[in-house]
């Protein structure tokens, strides 16, 4: 008697929130690829956002007049598939930077061109508390 | 010399905490009261030497050893002293080396703090905190050595990352670490009871206060990163679900349902077996947590990178869970609850919703944090969470909590007079309504909002309410019980619950906070050249000029002259800036805030042209944020009210009062506010 109560409000508040779960993966779950896997997925994800990790190349071009910044990655693990970036934007994290990896979310358009809405760094081996994510809210 | 000192001084700390769980476990089977006796000595030499060996590593920092590899990489020669300070717990061995001392230290004040009669539920207690003190010495002395040595000695070290050079940075690691570990002491007496089989109250009794501790703790520690995060990071947000902060807050969230549980255990003898599996679990997450920010498990997290600890982590991980709960589940008919819940409509049914909420939210965060890699163990595919995951499916059940902090507040204890409760509620809601009623005239029109916010000031109104209800109650009481008259002796005699009451007002202020800056924040990212401006909802900012200097070899300072006009009118200059480090290659923005208890403006400036002077900024105006911190404050406040000590004098008072005091009492006042209730629950001295 004493746990029926318990077990309904159990049961009552555990279906609401896995449905609220279910609702929320559906809505937020974003693909994620290496920057090789994504290259090689090719017209496939093509305007889909996605995300993709990669390293970032030296040779990072900033246009202040644009607030637009375009440079290369790579893919970590065979080091030769590149991908050029571009990002219109002012939410670049003081950790991107040549030889940071990076994910990003965007498209990856028919030109070949990944469009990002965001880009995250992850320091490796370095205890950054917080994230430093150029992302909104 | 310094490295092997420091080593063997881990070495032997593990030998003798290895020592202690042995001449416990042996003292305790054979009643042998010497081999008890040495065994909480070697907890407190163990204290002693984790001690020595986190000074030792202290001193490298300070006087730059830097053949000790851990030295070279976290510390530098112009590192001024608070940062060489903060470097023992700037990296992995570093901060798993801080967690072990804070242990130990811990482990050591439980056993001098016990008395003749705890005997048999301290020793059990103490094997469980030596066997965990010895799963991180195991660590630091096989897996991260903190004083590794090099072969080749660099004349300087790598330095702090200059991102992390913030006074934050000297108390966020150590409270998110010390917070984990103070955990391990409610955790180590819940097991201790179950194996003892004293399955009465004595084990949270003891464990409260830690509770509390370490509940506070990783509170503030969490909201210390927020607030880092939100002025130093420059990204406009305090909070972004990134797994390392989940880490942080999915322990505290199922501190905050022990400690309700704990309440519930007490004062109604429900709850028992609920109670021994959140501190089981709360335990398990702050392990957990601990390990996330290490591992590799995810991908799009800021870790340590590989460093070879997985292997143990798990299997501790295992063991807690597997071990935990097996003795949970073989002790659960002993621990079935006396009471029952009389009326979901009670006191008793609000504190069973909000354990039920506060798990179910942990359970969603920590389904959200690991999804990505349940995905990539299951599937080809990998995938990433986005963040509007964690606001989508939190948002609904934090209003939910919020709700109950008020009206838990305002309901007895059992079942309850509706009508009396209705007629508390009424003026409250009756306040909250006006309130939001004058923000809808006002121009409001977010119904998610109007709603979270008649909530949030229906906590605040109703905790009032019920306070000022309480000390007028109390007077009438007071003429028959010879309870305290003045207001200072009478708050501290219930001190447990006021302070619990500034709590729940804090939550309230922060959720006010949170959903004014979630919901109706604004941004904009503005290209401008000198003179020009840019105007975002009632500000007009005006790009003045840019200073380009050069205040040392390793810094570049550039410095964006603001002027700010509000409807028209000047009301300040703002000096976004970006320091540039030419040694780490690392720029650090300064984000410009100004803010007030009504919204903050925040300008980045996250690009420049040094020959144009063009810049980029990106500008936000964040609602109300303000209180955010506020409520923090508040928080805080109320936390150390409920952890202070209970003044000697009131703990006694029950014991003369009571009896006397019963019979009015009933006839005068609910359960809820009954006084002497209250002071049996007080009376815990630590």
């Amino acid at each position: 008697m004493k746990n029926k109560k318990f077990i309904i409000g159990g049961i009552i508040i555990g279906a609401a929130v896995i449905v609220l779960v279910i609702l929320g993966l559906k809505t937020s779950l974003t693909p994620y690829y290496e920057v090789a896997a994504l290259v090689s997925k090719g017209s496939a994800v093509y305007d889909k956002t996605v995300n993709v990790g990669g390293e970032v190349l030296p040779g990072i071009e900033r246009n202040v007049s644009l607030a637009e910044i375009k440079f290369q990655i790579v893919d970590i693990t065979d080091g030769v598939t590149t991908l050029n970036v571009v990002y219109h934007g002012s939410q670049v994290p003081d950790t991107f930077k040549e030889a940071a990896h990076v994910i990003i979310e965007g498209k990856y358009t028919s030109q070949g061109i990944f469009e990002a809405n965001s880009i995250t760094t992850k320091c490796a081996s370095k205890y950054i508390p917080a994230t430093t994510t150029g992302a909104s809210k | 010399m310094i490295a092997s000192l420091g080593y063997a001084l881990l070495v032997v700390a593990l030998l003798v905490s290895v020592f202690s769980i042995i001449a416990y476990l042996l003292g305790s089977r054979q009643k042998n009261a010497g081999l008890l006796s040495s065994g909480r000595m070697g907890v407190i030499i163990g204290f002693a030497l984790v001690t020595l060996a986190f000074g030792t590593l202290a001193v490298a920092l300070l006087t730059h050893h830097f053949e000790i590899a851990y030295v070279a990489q976290h510390s530098s020669l112009e590192l001024p002293v608070p940062y060489l300070i903060s470097a023992l717990w700037a990296g992995n061995e570093g901060s798993l080396f801080f967690w072990c001392w804070v242990l130990t230290l811990c482990s050591a004040l439980v056993v001098l703090q016990s008395r003749k009669s705890e005997r048999e539920l301290v020793n059990y207690a103490s094997i469980i905190l030596s066997a965990v003190t010895s799963f991180f010495l195991i660590l630091l002395v096989l897996v991260v050595n903190p004083f590794k040595t090099q072969a080749v000695v660099p004349a300087n070290g790598a330095g702090l990352n200059p991102l992390l050079e913030n006074p934050a940075m000297i108390i966020h690691p150590p409270l998110l670490l010390a917070g984990y570990a103070i955990f391990a002491v409610p955790f180590a007496f819940g097991i201790a009871a179950l194996i003892t089989r004293r399955l009465d109250d004595l084990w949270v009794i003891k464990s409260r206060s830690w509770a509390i501790l370490s509940w506070i703790t990783l509170g503030i520690g969490n909201l210390i990163g927020a607030w880092w995060a939100y002025v130093e990071l420059g990204w406009g947000g305090y909070w972004a679900w990134d797994p390392v902060e989940n880490a942080g807050l999915m322990p505290w969230l199922v501190a905050t349902a022990f400690l309700h549980s704990v309440i519930m255990q007490r004062r109604r003898g429900m709850f028992r077996v609920w109670t021994m599996f959140l501190v089981i679990l709360t335990f398990w997450l702050t392990i957990f947590g601990t390990f996330l920010t290490r591992s590799n498990i995810l991908k799009s997290v800021h870790t340590f990178g590989t460093t070879g600890i997985e292997p143990y982590f798990v299997t501790m991980l295992a063991l807690i869970l597997i071990g935990g709960f097996w003795l949970l589940a073989n002790r659960s008919r002993r621990l079935s609850g006396q009471n029952e819940i009389d009326s979901l409509i009670s006191r008793d049914g609000s504190f069973l919703l909000n354990n039920l909420l506060l798990v179910a939210s942990t359970f969603a965060i920590f389904l959200g944090t690991m999804f990505p890699a349940f995905a990539s163990w299951f599937n080809q595919q990998d995938v990433s969470v986005g963040k509007n995951f964690f606001n989508m499916v939190n948002a609904p059940i934090f209003i939910a909590i919020v709700l109950l902090a008020g009206l838990c507040v305002l309901i007895g204890w059992k079942k309850v007079n509706l009508k009396d409760f209705n007629r508390r509620m009424l003026p409250p809601l009756v306040i909250s309504v006006l309130i939001v009623v004058v923000l809808f005239i006002a121009g409001f029109r977010t119904w998610y909002a109007l709603i979270a916010y008649l909530f949030c000031f229906f906590v605040i109104m109703a905790t009032i309410w019920q306070w000022f209800g309480d000390l007028s109650r109390r007077r009438v009481v007071s003429e028959e019980t010879s309870m305290p008259e003045s207001a200072g002796p009478r708050f501290w005699a219930s001190k447990n619950r006021y302070g619990a009451y500034i709590v729940h007002m804090g939550i309230a202020l922060i959720s006010i906070g949170i959903i004014g800056s979630s919901l109706f924040d604004q941004d904009q990212t503005a290209v401008l050249n000198p003179g020009n401006s840019t105007t975002l909802k009632q500000y007009t900012i005006t790009y003045d000029s840019l200073d380009i200097t050069q205040p040392d070899v390793n810094k570049m300072l550039v410095v964006a002259n603001v002027s700010v006009m509000k409807n028209g009118k000047l009301i300040g200059t703002l000096h976004p800036q970006q320091t540039y480090y030419a040694a780490q290659d690392q720029p650090v923005s300064e984000v410009a805030i100004r803010t007030n208890v009504s919204e903050d403006l925040y300008v980045i400036l996250s690009g420049w042209d040094s020959t144009t002077k063009t810049a980029n900024f990106h500008i936000l105006v964040n609602p109300l944020v303000m209180w955010l911190w506020i409520g923090s404050g508040v928080l805080l406040l109320g936390g150390l009210v409920c952890f202070w000590p209970q003044p000697l004098n009131t703990v006694n008072m029950p014991v003369t009062a009571a009896p006397k005091a019963q019979a009015p009492i009933k006839k005068s006042v609910t359960p809820a506010q009954n006084p002497n209730t209250d002071q049996r629950r007080n009376s815990n001295r630590r």
